[in-house]
């Protein structure tokens, strides 16, 4: 009749084609802000018109907006949200495969199969992150030791790359590629759909231990001893500690529950954070708390997604940064300590947090090594570029790796550094993106390519 | 609402219209999509089997396209106890429609004519059956022209007239109809629209249209407090409405 493209459904014939406008966005700690295009396709076939963005500019997929740094941002490109893409396409029981579209939610997938006794093994925080974003940062929970990444069970994909369009994609036919888009920060490609092996859960609880430990280097020995041991392991320091208790902590695990008698319902939202005592006094109680061991059983998507109210209340707090990265098994307790008083001298970190990497990631680009991976949280106010250079400098004399997702300093000869096989995913982008219709901010300062800026 | 229940959703593509029918997947009723984008219809059945193992069924519908129609009523004709959301709707820019008036001729034609032949094409469908529910979407743009969207307002103003008299034809039968008139939620609709922040979610429309249907409601507002804004709206005089820019 004339040219209407969507009637029934929703109209969008707007300003542009395609259902694109020109929107700010920033990073989830709202530092970071840049203006582009952007669009919000619900389905498939939409976003694989998203491909080549309008006006000749550049793309980037993003899915919960969770990166900490500039990893989703495009300033002058275009950004594609897969939020919408929330459809569960199938499941088979014998094999656990579940079958999504990349804005299927983590959150999402757990409460949905738990009641029926599977569970993604791996369950990276926050609840609201996608699978897209989950697989193109390789993300991990408190359990890599025992399970790895989210990556390492990823069946298949669905990738649109600018060269070759939709194509499924496997590690076995093609190892290249598949390892490039594990933790590939949505370089090679927009994910459409991801195959997820899930695993057997025994019910929806865990038995969470607490044991307050007074020294660093126990606190990262136990921590260590303990992570093969259990199902999920993690370390919290109490960073506003001083004099002698500096590098006290507490080392948190916790067991699926074999069988429970309680039922278990959806978590509604996650816990209020308590703000409205002294973060050192709210440490201190934390600490001595867990001093002779404390118990509890938890709802499985509390424990976790427990700190999902955490990041919320970053959100509108703007000026937060995080120093994310992996350390390698031998001197961890060295480099730790060295971070921290780094860290300490300009005003310390708001929090600190470690966990245990069991084996090195099947991507390229994925930040997992056998080692320690540290988290640090820090105010704007200490996270001066000074500061973050001084880290990352620190990082890699230590031999560690910096997480692409949470970062907003690494510079790109300190990137090239501690990832060995940047060449390889080189390799890969040159050839299913030649033209360079995949950027992102992070991407342009990290010169991950040979960017025309 | 027992599980012997089929919903019928017209513009089952649209993020209302998804919301929807998860809610009632959950509750266990059964689902028959109707839509014209049937490869996308497939994936949200897809989704409604893999997380609720719903009954669903799909089936191709346009709304400007009457020989559809008749296929539809056939497939809803089978159901124990049929019932009926009504989510399609057509908004394009009203500055574009003034430059290209037959615009609005297609969403006069979609959002009023198709769904007026759809609804008398169901009617003896849904009489047949007493205690069905139908649920219409209507708009807060339909209780007022406004110049920023008088084509699509007058568009949203006949169905609401259309829901009014249809609910008075179908009341001895024992079926209600609901008219949900709904405010600008996030949809992909309003997605481009610029100065549309804490807009509702299509989630929250959609549990809205539930609770209507289930209490049996005529009209109602979605979310509820554009009752008292549209109750404001509808009482300033024309001459002055005239010179207001809203």
């Amino acid at each position: 009749m004339t040219d209407v493209t969507a009637r029934d459904d929703d109209a969008d014939v707007g300003a542009l084609e395609g259902g694109w406008v020109q929107r700010r966005l920033s990073d989830s700690t709202g530092r970071a802000t840049a203006t582009q295009l952007v669009c919000r396709p619900d389905r498939p076939a939409r976003l694989q018109s998203a491909i080549p963005a309008p006006e000749g500019r550049s793309l980037i997929a993003r899915g919960g907006g969770h990166s900490l740094g500039d990893a989703t941002l495009n300033d002058g490109g275009a950004v594609a949200l897969t939020v919408r893409l929330d459809r569960m396409l199938s499941f088979d029981g014998a094999s656990r495969v579940v079958e999504v579209e990349a804005g299927v939610t983590i959150g999402d997938i757990l409460r949905t199969f738990l009641p029926r006794g599977h569970m993604p093994a791996a369950c990276p925080a926050p609840g609201t992150a996608t699978v897209g974003g989950l697989i193109a940062t390789d993300s991990h929970g408190k359990n890599h030791a025992r399970v790895g990444s989210f990556g390492d069970h990823v069946a298949w994909l669905d990738l649109i790359t600018p060269r070759h369009g939709l194509r499924r994609i496997t590690q076995e036919d093609d190892t290249a590629l598949f390892g490039a888009t594990i933790g590939g920060m949505g370089l090679t490609g927009v994910i459409a759909r991801a195959a997820i092996r899930l695993v057997p859960a025994a019910s929806a609880f865990v038995t969470v231990h607490h044991q307050a430990v007074r020294s660093l280097e126990t606190l990262i020995e136990n921590l260590s001893t303990a992570a093969p041991a259990h199902d999920y392991a993690a370390a919290w320091i109490d960073t506003l500690a001083t004099g002698s208790a500096q590098g006290r902590g507490v080392v948190e695990t916790a067991d699926i529950a074999s069988a429970s008698r309680r039922t278990w319902t959806p978590m509604r939202s996650p816990s209020p954070p308590r703000a409205f005592l002294p973060q050192r006094t709210l440490n201190a109680h934390r600490f001595r708390r867990a001093l002779r061991g404390r118990h509890s059983v938890l709802p499985l998507d509390r424990f976790l997604f427990q700190h999902d109210s955490t990041i919320r209340r970053h959100d509108d707090r703007p000026g937060f940064a995080q120093l994310q990265c992996a350390l390698p098994a031998e001197g961890a307790t060295a480099a730790v300590r060295r971070l921290l008083d780094i860290t300490r001298r300009d005003g310390g970190a708001l929090r600190a947090a470690m966990h245990v990497v069991g084996n090195e990631g099947r991507g390229l680009l994925s930040i997992a090594r056998p080692g320690i991976r540290l988290t640090l949280d820090l105010p704007t106010t200490v996270a001066t570029p000074n500061l973050m250079h001084r880290l990352e400098r620190e990082t890699l004399d230590r031999g560690g790796r910096i997480f692409l997702a949470s970062d907003a300093h690494l510079t790109d000869h300190g990137f090239a550094a501690m990832y060995p096989r940047l060449a390889d995913f080189r390799a890969v982008l040159a050839d299913v993106d030649p033209d360079m219709r995949l950027q992102s901010d992070l991407a342009r300062r990290l010169r991950l390519r040979d960017y025309v800026v | 609402m027992a599980s012997r229940d089929t919903w019928l959703i017209l513009g089952a593509s649209s993020a209302l219209a998804r919301a929807f029918a998860r809610r009632a997947a959950r509750e266990g009723a059964r689902l028959l999509l109707a839509g014209r984008d049937t490869a996308d219809l497939a994936d949200g059945a897809a989704d409604l089997r893999t997380r609720f193992a719903a009954d669903v069924d799909i089936v191709a519908f346009d709304a400007v396209a009457p020989q559809t129609h008749a296929a539809v009523a056939a497939r809803l004709a089978s159901a124990e106890r049929p019932n009926v959301l009504l989510a399609f709707a057509a908004m394009p820019m009203q500055a574009e429609m003034e430059s290209k008036p037959a615009l609005a001729a297609v969403t006069l034609d979609a959002n009023l004519t198709g769904a007026a032949t759809i609804l008398l094409r169901l009617l003896p469908v849904l009489e047949a059956k007493r205690g069905a529910r139908v649920v219409i979407v209507g708009s807060v743009a339909g209780d007022r022209g406004r110049p920023r969207n008088y084509v699509y307002g007058a568009s949203k103003a006949g169905l609401h007239a259309l829901a009014s008299g249809y609910r008075g034809r179908l009341h001895r039968a024992g079926v209600s109809v609901s008219l949900v008139k709904a405010g600008p939620f996030d949809s992909a609709m309003t997605f481009t629209r610029t100065g549309l922040r804490g807009v509702a979610t299509a989630e929250a429309v959609a549990d809205d249209c539930w609770r209507a249907a289930h209490r049996r409601a005529t009209v109602v507002y979605s979310p509820a407090t554009w009752r008292w804004i549209m109750m404001a709206v509808k009482a300033v005089p024309e001459p002055l409405f005239k010179r207001l820019d809203v």
